[in-house]
């Protein structure tokens, strides 16, 4: 009699329930990250990540108008006291000349000394077009251990500037100085900390991904959904990548990112926009990662920190908002330290605005951002 | 019935968690980091402004130290000089912070110095340029021109700990055995340095053979091993007044592998009667002494832990060398070294929570780390002959001996990090063994 | 005793003067420095005075060696001992140092009292034998003092010593 009545209440009821549930996994973002990290295998990053290459790289902050020049709190000139321990003449060395025979009365701690008044703060400088680029310094091969192996580069594309800025006028009009990061070749970097002690077998020479890396279009990722609407007028609007798959993502994500979409919105409809998809926000973090220097030797390594942000329209972090919300694994110095290192990340990797898609602002204007280094501490 | 309640729950349900629903929607983007990069922080440091008109030179020497030792632990690098954008010619000015960004500079170190009068005054700040704030305050450091090294290091170590956040260890020395002559006919004589090889001072000759000296923990008294009467014995030399002193109270054949307690009051030490060698500790005040080890094995090298409850040393009683930890008043001891090879030489770290050792293991020689309990064993290094492991102040870099092969085999002093990189050769005059690492002064 | 000593010694002499060949009657004894000087007479105090340190340690040998990581004296060793008591007894005027030595691959401690084992298992050995524990003591240099400089076991096998230092008696 109400058969129908039921069916259709069970029906629209399971239908709703799952609405909800795929809202409610989807927003619990350490699970599918998990999964996503540790299921990929660098073979599947790499040609996931061959045709959208810009999320990592679209790093470094160059002289663009800076977001967070903007105040540096206008201290008043305060007159700090600042300690000047002398070095300590408690060392009476007869041994010899010791560096310090200065017999002074020994001041066990800095006595005050004279005051260094805070410098006025530096008024926000008008931004120079892109004069760093020449300027740029020439990456030394210096020890880095990244996320990805990157090979030594080739002697010529050591040479910095000049083959930077060719690869920039050839691959991306849309230029910027924000891309010359990745023009330069990338640093070598090394997979794991290899020792002296360790196999040379278990060096990771051996990469999947060295070559195509300088020569990948570089144009700015999340062209899925649309250009990023900044609010200010790009020098030449972001092409899309040549490739018409620029779906970056590979097809699993892809495919999970239109599911969530499609979910989300059925579930609210809301004029939030839809949440980002895996794509957008697998290309956020990889953003932020390729500028979390972990120093894996030091306390604030065993620290995992969460920092809450606000972000304004263009993609750009408020400074000012930047705040621990939580720290555990560490006493109070390890996290400061810890926090102060994923602050850094967040700020100088954003160069122009993070890549984020504008109609979704309203998903990623707050943002809280988890830096786990369990899986980079030494082992 | 039942599907009536079924999917009444489910309306009920709905209810409830629409809210909820809803709320997560409008929530924060949460974003989890897991991966990083392991790279040195790039920072600038100009020269220093000169005050005063004399100071020019001092300026530009005291911010190259500066510089050699922030490079030198291989966690900053520093962006050169030729790519400065802006220069700093007076301290008091605001700072660019947009010209330090462009270069990349994530910190900035400006200073300045003046001379007068024989004494030197030294300056500086530290910038954290991407967020265009200073990190920390001011600070000035004075002392006379001869000290101007020492100044540098001062100013370094602030850097580091205001970067880090950890405690620095420039601003100090390490004593050890400075070598010369061939293998055969090596001559031995004890010398302290600063932590990066300058400012080398000989604390005895070397018509004596000399081994192994151990900074007490404030740096003023060295323990170590003379054959200066014709048998190993310990003795202790101050420092301040280079003047040494066998410790009286040794029993036994010899002893050797001295190390001062925590309290700088004991002394523990390897003492040999007949064939065996034991560990015995010394009240260095009275000459009391008090066994500490009863095994027919050889017990040496002990090491106190910070907090001196407790002392590890290495043994040979399962056959072939092991660490083990024992209470700092003796009784029963637990090995904790496990792995393939020989483990000897431990050391406590500064901080408590790791121990040093050197291995031998299918003919090569290690230096690696532990925890104390012995696990997460790792090596760090690997030659023909590496020994003798010892803490920076700050627990984060340990120096040893490395010994070359062959007929003209030299030994010299290295430093690494204890995540195994930085691996760096520490430059003295002569060769170098046996070094101890001192506090930061 | 004292008699039997002296006849030796006479012998011994005679032998000497006769052919000058020193190791004619020490064939028991492993001279472990093959180079032992030819002596045209008996210089006193040269290595053709059997009653000289010189003597003592040419030719009747003043070391043992060694295995690796090992202090158990080997039948050659206890020959070369054997000797030395012989010696001992004879020249009952002279003391005995025994130097203990290890090989480079060790560290430095442990090689330390490494040597100490080794240079007491000799002391112990020759005590045994007869001589009087007063006339003897020893040390260890652990690997400070190597004889040879390479860094291979032909080296390392002559640096895992002990060595019988003879010294003018002090003692009575």
């Amino acid at each position: 009699m109400h058969t129908g009545h039921y069916i259709s209440g069970t029906a629209h009821g399971v239908l709703i329930l799952w609405a909800l549930f795929g809202g409610v996994f989807r927003s619990d973002p350490p699970e599918v990250q998990v999964s996503e990290v540790s299921v990929i295998s660098e073979a599947q990053f790499a040609a996931m990540m061959q045709p959208q290459p810009a999320p990592v790289l679209g790093a470094e902050p160059a002289a663009l108008p800076e977001p967070d020049v903007t105040e540096p709190v206008p201290e008043p000139p305060v007159e700090e006291t600042p300690p000047a321990p002398t070095p300590d003449p408690v060392e009476p060395e007869a041994v010899a000349p010791d560096p310090v025979p200065e017999p002074v009365a020994p001041l066990p701690e800095p006595p005050a000394a004279e005051d260094l008044p805070q410098p006025p703060a530096p008024e926000p400088v008008p931004e120079v077009e892109a004069p760093d680029v020449a300027l740029r310094p020439i990456p030394r091969p210096a020890p880095r251990v990244a996320p990805e192996a990157v090979p030594e580069p080739a002697p010529e594309a050591e040479i910095a500037p000049e083959v930077q800025e060719t690869v920039e006028q050839s691959e991306t009009p849309d230029v910027t100085d924000a891309e010359e990061q990745q023009a330069t070749a990338p640093e070598a970097a090394a997979t794991e900390i290899v020792t002296e002690a360790e196999e040379p077998a278990r060096a990771p020479t051996a990469s999947i991904r060295p070559q195509t890396r300088p020569n990948r279009p570089t144009a700015p990722t999340q062209t899925v959904a649309a250009p990023p609407a900044t609010a200010e007028p790009d020098p030449a609007p972001a092409p899309t990548p040549a490739e018409p798959d620029t779906a970056a993502d590979a097809t699993a994500s892809a495919i999970a990112g239109a599911l969530e979409e499609a979910l989300s919105g059925a579930a609210s409809g809301t004029p939030d926009g839809p949440p980002l998809t895996t794509g957008e926000r697998d290309g956020f973090r990889i953003a932020v990662q390729e500028c979390w220097v972990v120093d894996v030797g030091s306390q604030a390594a065993n620290v995992t920190v969460t920092v809450g942000f606000e972000m304004d329209r263009s993609g750009r972090v408020v400074t000012s908002s930047l705040r621990m919300l939580a720290a555990s694994g560490g006493d109070g110095s390890a996290a400061e330290t810890a926090f102060q290192a994923a602050r850094r990340a967040i700020l100088r990797c954003q160069g122009d605005g993070y890549a984020l898609p504008a109609e979704k602002f309203d998903q990623w204007k707050t943002v809280e951002m988890t830096f786990n280094p369990e899986s980079m501490r030494i082992r | 019935m039942k599907q009536i309640v079924a999917s009444f729950l489910t309306v009920l349900m709905l209810a409830i968690c629409a809210p909820l629903a809803a709320l997560a929607q409008s929530g924060p983007l949460r974003i989890e980091i897991t991966e990083g990069v392991v790279e040195p922080l790039p920072y600038a440091v100009p020269d220093f402004v000169a005050e005063s008109a004399g100071a020019q030179q001092l300026a530009q020497q005291i911010a190259r130290v500066v510089a050699e030792d922030l490079t030198g632990t291989g966690l900053f690098r520093e962006v050169p000089r030729e790519a400065h954008i802006s220069q700093v010619t007076s301290f008091g000015s605001p700072v660019q912070f947009a010209d330090w960004k462009a270069i990349n500079a994530q910190a900035l170190i400006t200073g300045a110095v003046s001379e007068e009068g024989g004494r030197v005054v030294v300056k500086f700040r530290v910038w954290d340029v991407f967020a265009g704030t200073e990190l920390g305050q001011g600070m000035q450091f004075a002392g006379t021109p001869d000290g101007w090294r020492r100044m540098a290091h001062k100013v370094a170590d602030q850097v580091y700990s205001r970067i880090t956040g950890e405690s620095g260890y420039f601003d100090s020395r390490v004593v050890f055995v400075s070598e010369s002559g061939p293998k055969d006919q090596r001559a031995k004589r004890l010398a302290v340095m600063d932590y990066d090889g300058a400012n080398v001072q000989y604390l005895t000759g070397s018509n004596a053979l000399v081994l192994a000296p151990r900074f007490s923990e404030d740096g003023q008294r060295v323990l170590y091993t003379s054959y200066e009467t014709g048998m190993p014995r310990v003795h202790v030399l101050e420092v301040g007044t280079v003047q040494s002193r066998i410790l009286q109270g040794q029993d036994g054949v010899m002893s050797f592998a001295p190390r001062f307690a925590p309290n700088g009051q004991t002394v523990v030490y390897s003492l040999t009667r007949g064939s065996n060698t034991d560990i015995w500790a010394m009240d260095i005040g009275s000459g009391g002494t008090r066994q500490l080890t009863n095994a027919p094995s050889i017990e040496t090298a002990p090491s106190y832990s910070p907090d001196g409850s407790q002392i590890v040393f290495e043994s040979d009683r399962s056959g072939t060398q092991q660490l083990y930890v024992m209470p700092a008043g003796g009784g029963e001891a637990r090995r904790i070294s496990f792995g393939q090879g020989r483990y000897s030489t431990p050391v406590w770290s500064p901080r408590g929570d790791m121990i040093a050792f050197t291995k031998q293991n299918a003919g090569r020689f290690h230096i690696g780390v532990m925890r104390t309990d012995g696990s997460e064993e790792r090596l760090l290094t690997a030659s023909f002959l590496d020994e003798g492991p010892t803490w920076a102040p700050n627990g984060r870099v340990i120096m040893f001996a490395r010994e070359t092969q062959g007929a003209q085999g030299a030994s010299s002093l290295y430093t690494v990090d204890i995540s195994g990189r930085n691996l760096k050769r520490v430059r003295t005059p002569e060769g170098a063994s046996d070094p101890s690492w001192g506090p930061l002064q | 005793m004292r008699l039997s000593a002296k006849i030796t010694m006479l012998m011994a002499v005679l032998a000497v003067s006769a052919c000058t060949n020193a190791n004619r009657f020490d064939n028991d004894a492993v001279d472990l420095n093959a180079a032992t000087g030819q002596a045209g007479g008996i210089v006193p105090g040269s290595a053709s005075d059997p009653s000289s340190p010189a003597y003592f340690q040419q030719t009747v040998g003043d070391r043992v060696l060694f295995a690796v990581d090992q202090s158990t004296l080997s039948p050659e060793a206890r020959a070369t001992l054997d000797g030395q008591v012989q010696w001992l007894r004879t020249n009952a005027d002279y003391n005995a140092v025994i130097e203990g030595h290890a090989d480079e691959q060790g560290t430095r401690a442990y090689n330390l009292a490494l040597g100490a084992r080794r240079a007491n298992a000799v002391m112990e050995y020759l005590i045994a034998q007869g001589i009087p524990s007063n006339r003897l003591r020893f040390v260890s240099y652990g690997k400070e003092r190597p004889i040879e400089i390479c860094s291979e076991e032909a080296c390392y096998a002559k640096n895992r010593r002990a060595v019988t230092i003879i010294s003018a008696g002090l003692t009575s």
